[in-house]
């Protein structure tokens, strides 16, 4: 127990995954204005690409129209996150993904993905595909890995069967996985609260008579562990007072007093500044609402239009730096740099 | 806290990219070229260990997730440092503190004599590294002599994370094929696929006894033919001494070898020595000593104290060649001196001749001294 504060303070997700409330806020703000900057430099660098500048006026009015709000981006990122759940289900389904590996792999991969719009964009890196890579690399950081044809065959099948004309390619996932994880800052351990919230389960079993309510209890707060995931309180709090926050939270619905439980173990001042988090976390958890399906359309429409060529593989622009670069393959032995 | 600035992962990566500049290769590894390099402003050597992803159909392999995993987040004076890493195209490149030579090199030269101080400090940073990694549920389940690399003060380091994964989960089963061979502890062998730090301490004693030996001490030449070798030499586990043993994947019959007197293989070494060896090279798993009782053992207490990391034999590659006769005291005195080391566990030095610590010990340099050839024929003929 002793040793334990300061080995995970330091843990990279302690040293550089920690935020205020404002200050992923301004974040988030400064991010957004950056890349309509850039989106409106790509849309005239595009005009120059065949010297065609009849366009152009339409073009940066109608991005202009569209460009997405922070929160618009953010609602849009929320959207794809929850898909990582509804892929988590059925890649354990098909047996590609253990049971055991599910909780692990969901949140490291919604973890990834929120650290990812930190240090990007929107604009230049739509959720859709950086969801999936992301997904990808947390099969490979929590030991559940699968080979990309594995990974990719379900998405096409999913794909024909809703008679989708895009398909789903290799490349698709693996091209992007230097961005995604040049952004995490090749920081890949996360600490999740499901493993504190087993300990407090064993521990509490010590405070607490009515094993069966417990336990009935433990087994709802992953409920709760599991929302709290697509929320910011990842980068507010420590994974073990995540954990707790959803055991309140799961007590208060079953009727279990663990209260009686947190005063026998905290002394009076720790547990008035734990009992100010706690409500945080209860408060935010509780207020967390999916972006709907419709909601999420309109926001992708809008985006197509807003989109930076530069960064666009459909674009002009796009495909004119690529074809200057010499098209580099994905696969590259050389010792040439 | 400092306000987060709007900066974005590429811009990141070009930015770490020009801090350093690489110079020469240095070494290839089985997955990896690593250059010399440094950065630039301040000059720090650097290794830049650029890891290939030829052929590599599934994107970044696991190898390379896992070392980097593991490494962003462990700090210890006897873990490898990780100062950054940036990706170039499509290749992914770790930028370490620069280490001159590794514990198998150290080893191999026999023109080096071991005091049993030396043994004691390259085990006691060995374990101190190793201890850090467990407290941090990671085993690095590919440690052998030449994945401890030597720093220029002597400091040794854990290197090589390849491997590396978090452990503590009951549930998941994890790969017995792991570890070198010849490291390879017999419950790998026999097929466990839920095992602990203990396997990492199997090969520390295996690296321990190859530290008294100057060979590798169970070097089997095929994964059965390794649990024979392993049998021969600390004799065939029972079900007494291995509760469980029968119920592991391939856990069948053996032919029952005695359990030979090691006192004889080891005749240089002290009981205390031999003691905490055998501990960590005890059969029954979860009987084996962690690496936290192992820094424990008597063995780091009771004298010769640990000779300090600066005074530690390496490899001179120059007089290596030029002065091959040396004797072993001409050797001792060949030693680079580094006073700037300061850890109190260590000897201070004064004691630090070979003569001390021969009459400490009863290690003869004759004993040190001894060819390669003669301790080979020893450990073959003595189990029986
Ligand atoms: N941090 C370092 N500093 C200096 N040299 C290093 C460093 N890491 C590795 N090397 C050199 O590069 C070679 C290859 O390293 P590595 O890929 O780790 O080896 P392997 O795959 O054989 O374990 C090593 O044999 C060593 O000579």
């Amino acid at each position: 127990m002793t040793d334990k504060p300061q080995l995970y303070e330091q843990a990279s997700q302690y040293r550089h995954w920690r935020f205020t409330r404002e200050s992923l806020d301004k974040l988030r703000a400064a991010n957004n204005e950056r890349g309509i900057e850039r989106v409106l430099r790509g849309l005239r660098e595009e005009a120059h690409v065949d010297d065609d500048h009849s366009m152009l006026e339409t073009r940066v009015s109608e991005a202009t129209n569209n460009l997405l709000t922070p929160a618009e981006e953010l609602e849009l990122i929320d959207y794809y996150l929850q898909m990582i759940k509804v892929y988590a289900q059925s890649y354990r389904k098909n047996g590609l993904l253990k049971p055991e590996a599910l909780d692990n792999v969901k949140a490291t991969a919604i973890n990834f993905m929120k650290r990812f719009y930190l240090h990007n964009v929107v604009f230049d890196y739509p959720p859709k595909s950086i969801m999936l890579t992301c997904f990808y690399l947390a099969t490979k950081v929590e030991n559940a890995f699968m080979k990309i044809d594995d990974f990719v065959r379900p998405l096409q099948a999913a794909e024909t069967k809703r008679g989708s004309k895009v398909q789903t390619k290799n490349e698709d996932i693996l091209e992007l996985e230097f961005v995604v994880i040049q952004s995490l800052q090749f920081e890949l351990a996360v600490h999740h609260p499901y493993r504190a919230a087993y300990g407090l389960y064993l521990e509490m079993q010590a405070y607490i008579n009515d094993a069966a309510l417990l336990k009935d209890v433990f087994d709802r707060s992953h409920h709760y562990i599991d929302l709290s995931l697509f929320t910011d309180l990842v980068f507010l709090y420590q994974p073990p007072q995540i954990a707790l926050g959803a055991f309140k939270l799961a007590a208060r619905e079953k009727d279990l007093d663990i209260d009686t439980y947190l005063t026998q173990r905290f002394d009076a001042r720790l547990l008035e500044m734990l009992f100010t988090v706690l409500d945080d976390i209860q408060d935010t958890v509780s207020a967390f609402k999916n972006t709907s399906q419709k909601d999420a359309q309109v926001i992708d429409r809008k985006l197509i239009l807003c989109r930076n060529p530069e960064k666009n593989p459909s674009s002009k622009l796009y495909k004119k730096k690529a074809a200057g670069q010499g098209d580099v393959p994905y696969v590259s032995d050389s010792d040439s740099d | 806290m400092d306000v987060p600035q709007a900066i974005l992962g590429e811009e990141i990566n070009k930015e770490t990219e020009s801090l350093y500049k690489k110079e020469k290769k240095l070494g290839e590894g089985t997955y990896a070229v690593v250059y010399l390099g440094h950065h630039i402003k301040t000059k720090r050597k650097v290794g830049i260990k650029k890891i290939k992803l030829g052929n590599m159909r599934s994107g970044l392999d696991m190898s390379a997730i896992r070392e980097v995993k593991a490494l962003r987040e462990l700090r210890h004076p006897n873990v490898i440092e990780l100062i950054d890493v940036f990706s170039h195209k499509t290749n992914l490149n770790l930028v370490l503190e620069f280490l001159d030579t590794d514990l198998e090199n150290v080893i191999k030269d026999k023109s080096l004599v071991f005091m049993p101080a030396d043994i004691k400090s390259w085990m006691m940073m060995a374990l101190r590294g190793l201890d850090h990694c467990h407290r941090c549920w990671l085993l690095h389940r590919d440690l052998k002599p030449n994945n401890f690399l030597i720093a220029s003060d002597g400091q040794l380091k854990l290197a090589d994370f390849g491997l590396a994964r978090e452990f503590g989960d009951v549930k998941r089963a994890m790969t017995s094929q792991t570890v070198t061979r010849w490291y390879r502890a017999p419950e790998l062998l026999l097929g466990a696929t839920n095992y602990t730090g203990s396997i990492d301490i199997w090969a520390m004693g295996c690296v321990f006894a190859e530290l008294l030996l100057r060979v590798p001490y169970l070097s089997g030449e095929s994964d059965l033919e390794q649990l024979t070798t392993i049998f021969k030499a600390r004799g065939t586990p029972t079900e007494d001494d291995w509760p469980g043993l029968s119920k592991l994947p391939m856990g069948f019959k053996f032919e029952k070898h005695p359990r030979p007197a090691f006192a004889e293989l080891f005749h240089g070494a002290s009981d205390d020595a031999l003691d905490l060896m055998n501990r960590m090279l005890t059969y029954n798993p979860v009987a084996r000593i962690t690496a936290a009782e192992a820094l424990q053992h008597p063995y780091f207490r009771n004298s010769p104290r640990p000779t300090q990391p600066a005074k530690l034999p390496r490899p001179k590659q120059e007089y290596v060649a030029e002065e091959e006769g040396l004797d072993s005291d001409g050797a001792r005195r060949k030693r680079h001196y580094n006073d700037a080391f300061g850890d109190d566990v260590f000897s201070d030095g004064k004691g630090d001749s070979a003569v001390a610590h021969r009459e400490g010990s009863g290690h003869s340099r004759d004993q040190d001294a001894q060819p390669t050839a003669k301790r080979m024929d020893l450990r073959i003929s003595s189990p029986a």
